[in-house]
């Protein structure tokens, strides 16, 4: 990551910045941060720039593009529409946002019509409950001249409120009233009190007192009987489901019509807005004007050519010298992977971003994760089935952010599944075996449990060992010498303590080199505590805890075969083809969603506490380059470099 | 006899590597999930938290395997 500064004349401020935008490849940084000191510069020759384009109208139009694409559902801008719109001037943009002005007010306005007839559709849906309900009650009772109805929805749980309400009621209407309750579902009671007319002014405070809202029967109703005020109110129904029906056909024809070129113009117009926040951010003397910013080492080269060709020799790019101390407080990361493995990126950086300046553990991550949740899952049949579901959901939802996040992790994870699965012989547990006659071609995991304990512990050694030796390497990188002997020394104690422990298990280490490893673990451990002090220590017992914490490879794995297999038999104790297939189906579909989601789980736990704990140094902070829409649409501002 | 002495011994130690990273799953399980209903983002780190006192068990299982394999 390269620190600069980009230097125009000020009559060319929004051209260069749109240039900047458009490329992608710089964040920029504040006006203050990028002069130097005060007092190299006692009357400073930059201040900031005033040349801001109007925020307010620009601000004023992209309220309403946004607004216009929002009420016609937000469609995906398309390219070349962001691409040509991008290239006109702030008066034609307007233009084109007050030829909108009428789509929006006529979207708007049908909006508007669709929520209001949605809610009414709601009131009466609610009131032919209440009708339907206390209809076959009410019906019982004699038409009465002279007498008031009130109608109200109470909750279930208020039933005590009724109790306390049906003497009230009385009192306040003579002794001459009805309280009829029906319910209506298990949460709510619906009621009809009757009583004088003259009495309405108390019933309606004592309602009130006690917090009972009136059913807003239409005006329509008023005065009907039930039975009737129910076909008024499907009648009424029927129209407002209609109407919306016709408010939606309208609006998905503006959205047809309009649609993509609000959401392109929505695009186009919050860069512009973004650009007028940068000149605020800009330095400017009378006839220049600079902007500071960070840029990948890589993209230095296309930022220099795309300058001199719009600007020719009056726009200077100036690369800063390289200041390891000011790279490390100021510059931010960004991770440079191939294509294949930058969705692993989000996992990586999960519990936070490397460090400025240290190793990326993307890769290391993007091989090994799935290969432990193969390892863990291990059954072939899971694994194709994840397979499928992976394709189906991409095809399905194509679209989706959370789809393209989990589909790439998740196809490789289930291909390692699949290949454990053939390499144990675990087809849908031992049903391979039993209805196909297949055979594990490596080792039984139900059988090997202490070649797969010895591979688990074996896979933690090298993997915690490989960390370690990565620590090494970015300890070096960052010049910190004192982390990298410590790290050393852990190493030492790693392979020391291992090769002696195999070795004299297996009998294949001779007493003087048994002797030269005991040695060699006992100078490398007080090494560590000279150099680290009690840190040191904890830190030797802490690496072999990692190691044996590999075991859940292995202890899952049993876990899930014997689930399976359990599975199997309960399926095969039933007596009937169909109960068999169903009881095993949902073991199996139980011990599917456990071990996918527990082998995840435990996957990058592993990789995290055990794995990046002895090299990934965070603290990063994100390169966030001031990227327009259409750089963002080609591509151009994805983050890379370093 | 001895047998049984392994049998007991191989079983407590998995269950009370168990029973320990349930008590400390419970305490995590509970405050995690105050934090998540505050801030629904920090899930992935909450699970995480979650399964680290898995290491406990895991270690009682090593050591059960070990019980039972040695002899």
């Amino acid at each position: 990551m390269r620190r600069v500064e980009i230097v125009a004349p000020r009559r060319r401020v929004l051209e260069l910045l749109r240039a900047v935008h458009r490329a992608g490849v710089v964040e920029l940084v504040p006006f203050e941060r990028s002069v130097g000191p005060a007092e190299a510069a006692p009357t400073p020759i930059f201040g900031p720039c005033p040349d801001c384009p109007d925020r307010a109208d620009r601000e004023a139009a992209l309220g309403m593009a946004s607004e216009l694409a929002g009420l016609l559902g937000r469609q995906a801008a398309p390219h070349d529409l962001v691409s040509r719109l991008w290239e006109l001037d702030d008066a034609a943009l307007a233009e084109r946002v007050a030829s909108l002005r009428p789509v929006h007010e006529r979207a708007a306005a049908l909006t508007e019509r669709r929520r209001r007839l949605a809610a009414e559709e709601r009131r009466i849906g609610e009131c032919r409950e209440l009708i339907g309900a206390l209809a076959p009650v009410a019906g019982l009772i004699p038409r009465l001249r002279g007498y008031g109805a009130i109608a109200a929805l109470v909750p279930a749980r208020a039933q005590a409120l009724l109790d306390l309400l049906r003497p009230e009621l009385e009192l306040v209407a003579g002794g001459r009233s009805e309280l009829i309750t029906a319910d209506l579902d298990a949460q709510r009671i619906a009621l009809l009190a009757l009583f004088p007319r003259e009495a309405l002014g108390p019933v309606q405070e004592l309602f009130g007192r006690r917090g009972i809202a009136e059913a807003d029967l239409p005006e329509a109703c008023a005065g009907l009987p039930l039975a009737e005020a129910l076909a008024r109110l499907d009648g009424e129904q029927s129209a407002d489901a209609a109407a919306f029906e016709t408010a939606g056909a309208e609006l998905l024809a503006l959205a047809e019509g309009h649609g993509a070129e609000s959401a392109a113009l929505a695009a186009v117009l919050a860069d512009r807005f973004a650009e007028s926040d940068a000149v605020a951010g800009a330095a400017a003397s009378d006839h220049l004007v600079a902007f500071g910013g960070w840029v990948p080492d890589d993209r230095l080269a296309e930022l220099r050519a795309g300058l001199a060709a719009d600007f020719g020799p009056e726009a200077l790019l100036d690369v800063r010298p390289g200041e390891r101390r000011v790279e490390e407080a100021e510059a931010p990361v960004a991770l440079r992977n191939p294509r294949l493995l930058r969705p692993f990126e989000p996992l990586a950086s999960f519990l936070g971003l490397p460090r400025y300046g240290s190793l990326d553990p993307t890769p290391f991550l993007a091989v090994t994760f799935p290969a432990f949740v193969g390892l863990m899952v291990g059954d072939a049949g899971y694994g194709l089935v994840m397979l499928g579901l992976l394709l189906a959901v991409r095809l399905r939802w194509p679209r989706s952010a959370a789809v393209r996040l989990v589909v790439p992790i998740g196809i490789p994870a289930a291909a390692a599944t699949v290949f454990f699965g053939v390499l144990f012989g675990e087809w849908f547990g031992d049903a391979g075996h039993l209805v196909f006659g297949l055979h594990p071609l490596a080792l039984d995991r139900r059988e090997a449990i202490l070649p797969m304990l010895v591979l688990a512990l074996g896979i933690g050694i090298a993997h915690v060992g490989l960390g370690l030796g990565l620590g090494v390497a970015n300890a070096i990188r960052l010049g910190e010498r004192r982390e990298a002997a410590v790290r050393v020394l852990l190493l030492t104690c790693l392979f020391a303590m291992v090769a002696l422990v195999a070795g004299r298990a297996g009998g294949w280490i001779p007493d003087p080199a048994g002797w030269l490893l005991a040695v060699s673990l006992a100078a490398a451990a007080v090494g560590l505590v000279v150099l680290a002090g009690l840190a040191g220590s904890i830190e030797l017992v802490g690496i072999f805890g990692n190691v044996l914490s590999y075991a859940r490879l292995m202890a899952i794995g049993l876990a899930s075969v014997m689930l399976a297999t359990v599975a199997n038999q309960l399926g095969g104790l039933s007596g009937s083809i169909l109960a068999g297939l169903l009881v095993g189906g949902l073991l199996h579909a139980l011990n599917f969603s456990l071990g996918f989601f527990d082998s995840t789980v435990q996957g990058l736990r592993l990789h995290y506490v055990e794995f990046f704990g002895r090299f990934v140094d965070t603290g990063g902070r994100r390169f966030r380059p001031f990227a327009a829409a259409i750089a963002r649409a080609d591509g151009q501002a994805r983050p890379v470099g370093r | 006899m001895d047998d049984g002495w392994r049998f007991i011994g191989a079983a407590l130690a998995v269950g009370l590597g168990a029973i320990g990273t349930g008590l400390a799953q419970s305490r995590i399980g509970s405050a995690g999930a105050g934090t998540i209903a505050e801030k629904p983002e920090l899930l992935g780190g909450i699970l995480l938290m979650m399964a680290l006192p898995e290491t406990v068990v895991i270690l009682g299982f090593v050591v059960a395997a070990m019980v039972l394999l040695g002899g």
